[in-house]
């Protein structure tokens, strides 16, 4: 069996090679599914201790957007001996960009963070009016919606998007949080979301007490 | 023949500066981008930024709105030519803004070649990729893109000059061409700002070389920028340090920038360099830069930047523009002071705020009046 504590340190440190060596060797040793989760559970923490090195001011934004891939391409190495019960997960998000911007760097950072904390993530891309939003609600109930935006005018998309979530009524199912560059505590209230944040890290630390 | 009194007098604020000398007063400039213009003159992005005249009336009303020592606002734009050429880092939204998506044009295993010769690299394979005219026609889209950006400047040529004159504004400073520090220019243009931070983990040699292959093909461009004006500067908006370990930085983003910032003096152009984000975790490494260098914060700390950073470099911006756009008059004015205690001691500033209104909403006319004011009285020396 791995030594699961090197290898959270070894996600921690970013140490891409050293993880996927390990995995490839676990992968070797045909383990069971319920190793197998343990060894997701230990990338998982590691990701987590990015993430905390990143509120700390040691670790960039670049380096979570590493962090996301390594963890991607961990997971790809796993699939093999994963099997294909379904693991539980922490919870849902339905995540976009909203109407009017095209920028997703800081989306897709929060999504792999999130997907590392174990939350399904509906990720509806960029440029999505309210409608989308509200169809994918409809369509999978999530307990999170995460709407993202850089210029100042997606905060009137922000609002829009909230105001029609509240007029079908599905306002009280869910939580939203707001990220990006433009969003502030004033902005927060104003929108009527639940939370807002420019940080990855505590965005997905905000999600996991929701569904705690 | 006009009287250019006012015009001189403004001017000197400048000139003097780059002199080291203390000017008069701290002179005061405001960034409204004409989309932002346009929108506060009851115009439509969407449609009139593509009319060089009404890009030209919204710019003259800015003017006379805002007694700034420059054009508040320059009487120009390339939207039509993104918007003929198809170019994919430049695309416009719903309401018609032009936006930056992250795109990479190049795959990971032509580093190699792209390094051998970023121009060759760049016209015949990167350019075919990004500008949709291109994949339509290969051989006459180049002539077609030349033409259509000449065509766009001569529709605005003399406007910018035209109403520095009528309202009696500063042109010593004059931007004559806008590069890229080697790092950033490819992560915009060519692998992406999140897929460049994995190419530094897993591929970093040839970061490094692609770095350097893009620093002499930027030091050609110096070379053929035509000189203009008092203070003929090139200006670079600096991108992704902030996101990157200082000991990151200090390896891949930093030597290339720095050989690119002498080559750019020793041409005779004047650096204004924008560093924009937070420089705070990378301060230390500034004063690296040989002066004369005009310098831009969008996020440091003034106090920490009035710590470490040499005044022999000419600071600008700094003040928090979002309260232009929040705040009272009073509270705009009271940050106004603070600004200038912080870093205007030295005598080697230039009023601005830390972020330009790139939208109509971004700032409330009366706040950035009673600003411009204040500073004019509270800033002389």
């Amino acid at each position: 069996m791995v030594d699961l504590k090197a290898l959270t340190a070894s996600v921690g440190e970013l140490d891409e090679e050293k993880v996927l060596e390990v995995l490839g060797s676990f992968v070797a040793t045909n383990p069971s599914e319920e190793d197998a989760q343990q060894v997701v559970a230990a990338c998982q923490s590691g990701m987590a201790i990015v993430g905390d090195l990143y509120e700390k001011g040691e670790y960039f934004v670049g380096d979570l957007i590493f962090a996301g891939e390594l963890l991607t391409n961990a997971i790809n190495t796993l699939k093999p001996v994963l099997g294909s019960a379904n693991t539980a997960s922490a919870g849902s998000i339905v995540l976009g960009t909203v109407a009017g911007d095209l920028h997703d760097i800081g989306k897709n950072i929060f999504k792999s963070m999130c997907e590392a904390a174990g939350f399904t993530v509906y990720d509806l891309g960029i440029d999505q009016p309210a409608g989308a939003f509200i169809d994918k609600v409809k369509e999978v109930k999530p307990n999170i919606i995460g709407m993202s935006g850089v210029l100042t005018l997606a905060l009137e998309a922000m609002k829009d998007t909230v105001d029609a979530i509240k007029e079908a009524g599905l306002r009280d199912s869910v939580k939203i949080i707001i990220g990006g560059n433009p969003v502030t505590k004033e902005a927060c209230a104003q929108i009527g979301a639940d939370a807002f944040t420019t940080n990855a890290a505590e965005g997905v630390k905000i999600c996991q007490g929701w569904v705690k | 023949m006009s009287d250019n009194t006012l015009k001189n007098e403004r001017d000197q604020l400048f000139t003097d500066l780059m002199k080291g000398i203390k000017p008069k007063r701290v002179p005061v400039t405001a960034g409204i981008s004409i989309e932002a213009a346009l929108e506060k003159v009851g115009y439509s992005v969407k449609r009139d930024q593509y009319s060089p005249q009404k890009c030209y009336e919204a710019a003259e009303e800015m003017a006379r709105r805002f007694d700034t020592d420059t054009l508040p606002t320059v009487p120009s734009t390339q939207a039509a030519v993104f918007r003929y050429i198809d170019q994919k880092f430049m695309q416009p939204g719903a309401d018609g803004f032009f936006q930056h998506p992250n795109i990479a044009p190049l795959e990971t295993e032509e580093y190699p070649e792209f390094s051998k010769d970023p121009f060759e690299f760049i016209v015949n394979k990167i350019q075919p990729r990004v500008f949709g005219i291109l994949q339509e026609e290969p051989v006459l889209g180049h002539l077609k893109i030349k033409i259509a950006r000449d065509v766009v400047a001569s529709k605005f040529a003399g406007m910018g000059v035209k109403l520095a004159e009528q309202y009696q504004r500063s042109t010593a400073q004059t931007t004559c061409n806008l590069l890229w520090a080697p790092f950033d220019f490819i992560a915009d243009y060519i692998r992406s700002f999140s897929t460049i931070m994995i190419d530094v983990k897993r591929n970093p040699q040839w970061v490094l070389d692609a770095c350097e292959a893009v620093l002499q093909y930027e030091i050609e461009q110096i070379k053929i920028t035509p000189k203009r004006g008092a203070i003929p500067t090139i200006s670079y908006p600096l991108h992704m340090a902030p996101f990157m370990k200082t000991k990151d930085v200090e390896k891949f983003w930093w030597p290339t920038f720095k050989k690119l910032m002498i080559a750019t003096q020793e041409a005779g152009f004047i650096p204004a360099i924008h560093y924009e984000q937070n420089w705070d975790p990378h301060l230390d490494l500034i004063n690296d830069i040989p002066t004369p260098a005009i310098i831009t914060f969008e996020a440091s700390d003034q106090k920490l930047v009035a710590q470490k950073v040499s005044t022999n470099f000419v600071w600008r911006s700094m003040y928090p523009a979002v309260l232009l756009k929040t705040g009272t008059k009073q509270q705009c004015i009271d940050e106004a002071k603070r600004t200038l205690d912080n870093v205007a001691g030295g005598g080697n500033y230039i009023f601005s705020t830390n972020k330009g209104a790139i939208r109509g909403s971004d700032v409330k006319d009366e706040n950035l009046q009673a600003v411009i004011e204040f500073v004019k009285e509270y800033g002389k020396y």
